[in-house]
């Protein structure tokens, strides 16, 4: 049985709770909402892995103190986290020899697991032009908010690396807009040329009322499509008298979330248990975000930005 | 009001030749053609005569003219139309060459004739009601555009470079830029291209990608490519995810349709039932030549739109961003 700890407030922690309540193998024996608590909770009990809760702040610190603890980590706003704090979390975690895992990962949604498996069964035969849409309500005025290309771009970035090779060149331009309540739009239209020739294009939309993603995949033998928007089994609409607070397929979107993070912290488990290799590295975060910050730097130039192999120069 | 029509190389030629004769002030009355076979077969098809000889088809009372002739002969076609005082509608792209749209609407001015591009997208009943929102700011000042004009292959002159002028760009991307043009009274600033061929085995480019930056600061995605596979249920796509201030707009042109499940066929088909944008297009032109007014589409939207595709196939050799130079026209 692995044992975990789930670390973040009391609130964030009982949904990661539902999570880990459907993965097998594991059992959550407490929970941390400081790093006091978890400093307490790793030297008192047994515990294999700490998962670190996307809303924690200043994550950095968190996995810093698991690992000297030597327990693996999964850390949900790893890709959140600055390329230089992810690179000194990975050696940290190399040196000590446990895992560090990254949550937010298309890796673990169905969609796009199964896009990615047909690409490479040659379904579509050779790829030629792929689009992606990422869209989601701007953050709340005033909150923290980190770059477009990095907070909504680095899981799109990865899954096309992952499934079309590496990119050479990328070409981005944003907008901004701050309305007179402060509310801030942002949006983004990125442009990548894959190794193989592909040529791929990212919508990351910060304008929007409600999430939403979309993938279409074009080669010489076909295409595939997919829209979130298009894909929701049920539908659930009040009485026109009635105010409905939930739209109908947020409860849906809902539960496909928990099961991506169910999905994600299973996977771990079974890898940590055979010793395998997992699905996701940090140096794939690392590469996407070296991507993402090429478009940043596009999108700030106007000009399009080649990526060169290997190295940490950008 | 007679009207002629040079050519039925372009495929859109039937549907304005169907939208004349339906219409019930004009005709259709004569046909040129340099393909003899087709002209005829055309002509016998339409009930109308066929010329071989274009000066001849000139010299008839026909006026105006329908140019649908392949994209590099359009200059040949307008100027000679033109010198024979016949106002003309001709099928975009407007030429393969700014220097030729330059001494195309020239030639037109000089002799007095309405020169209009066919850009029926504009005319859709669904872009009218897109424009109207945009005018009544419903979703507050655009900020970006992510659009696509897709389609499929077409094949045959379309993917020779001497008799298009190019592939899915030349093809795909004056649609879109003329439907941002319009609705944003904007001219593009820069202008980052990604081109390619990678669906099929042809000389011309089948896909791409072009960035945008208009005067204004709105940034665009026009996406052109030939991607459509053969076993797509219509021929492509025009939409359009318009970012504003206040809100978006997802716009597909011709979402309009009944899906059709073919089993005689083996295939799925989108039967579309909108109002066709073609039969106002004709109505348009009719009214414009009618009532001598200036057309809805210029020669000079034609050419600005050419100066982006050209400025697109600059950009994607040079693997840099182009800013545009806009031609002065007098």
């Amino acid at each position: 049985m692995v044992k975990v700890v789930v670390a973040g407030s009391q609130e964030t922690g009982k949904k990661y709770y539902e999570a880990w309540s459907g993965v097998k193998a594991a059992e959550v024996v407490g929970y941390a909402d400081s790093l006091a608590v978890l400093r307490e909770l790793l030297q008192e009990k047994e515990v294999d892995v700490v998962d670190i809760l996307s809303s924690v702040e200043a994550s950095a610190e968190w996995i810093a103190l698991a690992a000297e603890e030597k327990k693996h980590v999964i850390c949900g706003a790893g890709g959140q986290l600055g390329h230089a704090a992810l690179r000194k979390a990975k050696e940290l975690c190399e040196v000590r020899e446990i895992q560090l895992v990254i949550g937010s990962s298309l890796r673990f949604s169905p969609e796009y697991v199964q896009a990615r498996e047909q690409v490479r069964q040659g379904a579509i035969g050779k790829p030629g032009v792929i689009r992606v849409r990422r869209s989601a309500p701007a953050p709340e005025a005033g909150s923290a908010k980190g770059c477009i290309f990095h907070e909504l771009g680095v899981a799109e970035f990865d899954w096309l690396r992952w499934t079309f090779g590496e990119v050479v060149r990328v070409m981005a331009r944003r907008v901004k807009h701050t309305d007179d309540s402060g509310q801030e739009l942002e949006y983004a239209l990125v442009m990548l040329r894959m190794e193989d020739g592909t040529i791929a294009h990212v919508e990351l939309s910060w304008a929007e009322a409600s999430e939403r993603a979309a993938f279409e995949i074009t080669g010489d033998a076909g295409m595939i499509q997919h829209d979130s928007h298009d894909s929701q089994p049920i539908l659930w609409q009040t009485n026109k008298r009635l105010e409905q607070k939930v739209l109908g397929w947020e409860r849906f979107a809902h539960l496909a979330q928990l099961e991506r993070e169910r999905s994600l912290r299973e996977h771990v488990v079974s890898c940590l248990s055979k010793r395998e290799a997992l699905a996701i590295s940090p140096e794939d975060i690392l590469q996407a975000q070296k991507i993402a910050q090429a478009t940043r730097q596009s999108a700030e130039s106007g000009q399009p930005v080649q990526l060169m192999d290997g190295g940490d120069s950008i | 009001m007679k009207v002629g029509i040079i050519s039925f190389a372009h495929m859109h030629a039937h549907s304005y030749a169907t939208y004349l004769q339906k219409h019930p002030d004009a005709c259709l009355a004569a046909i040129w053609d340099g393909d003899a076979e087709r002209g005829q077969k055309t002509a016998a098809a339409y009930q109308v005569d066929y010329y071989e000889d274009l000066q001849a088809f000139l010299e008839t009372d026909i006026e105006a003219v329908i140019v649908c002739s392949e994209n590099a002969k359009h200059k040949e076609h307008v100027i000679a139309s033109a010198r024979a005082k016949k106002h003309i509608l001709c099928e975009k792209p407007i030429a393969t060459e700014v220097a030729d749209a330059e001494e195309m609407i020239r030639t037109c001015k000089e002799e007095g004739v309405i020169l209009q591009v066919a850009y029926p997208v504009r005319f859709a009943p669904v872009m009218e009601q897109v424009k109207q929102m945009l005018d009544d700011k419903a979703i507050g000042e655009v900020i970006a555009i992510n659009g696509t004009n897709h389609g499929q292959m077409p094949g045959g002159w379309f993917i020779d470079k001497e008799l298009s002028g190019g592939g899915a760009a030349t093809d795909h991307i004056v649609h879109l830029m003329d439907l941002v043009r319009w609705m944003l009274r904007d001219e593009v600033k820069s202008v980052y291209a990604e081109l390619d061929t990678r669906f099929y085995d042809i000389d011309v480019e089948d896909c791409g990608m072009v960035s945008l930056e208009l005067e204004s600061g709105v940034i665009v995605t026009i996406d052109p490519s030939w991607s459509r596979p053969k076993t797509f249920p219509t021929w492509g796509d025009v939409t359009m995810h318009i970012i504003g201030t206040k809100g978006t707009l997802s716009v597909d042109v011709f979402k309009q349709h009944a899906l059709y499940y073919n089993d005689r066929g083996n295939k799925w088909q989108h039967l579309p039932w909108a109002v066709d944008m073609d039969e106002r297009l004709i109505a348009d032109f009719v009214q414009c030549v009618q009532d001598g007014r200036a057309p809805s589409i210029t020669g000079e939207d034609g050419l600005r739109t050419l100066e982006v595709v050209k400025a697109a196939y600059e950009s994607n050799q040079a693997k840099q961003a182009v800013t545009i130079m806009r031609l002065p026209l007098s």
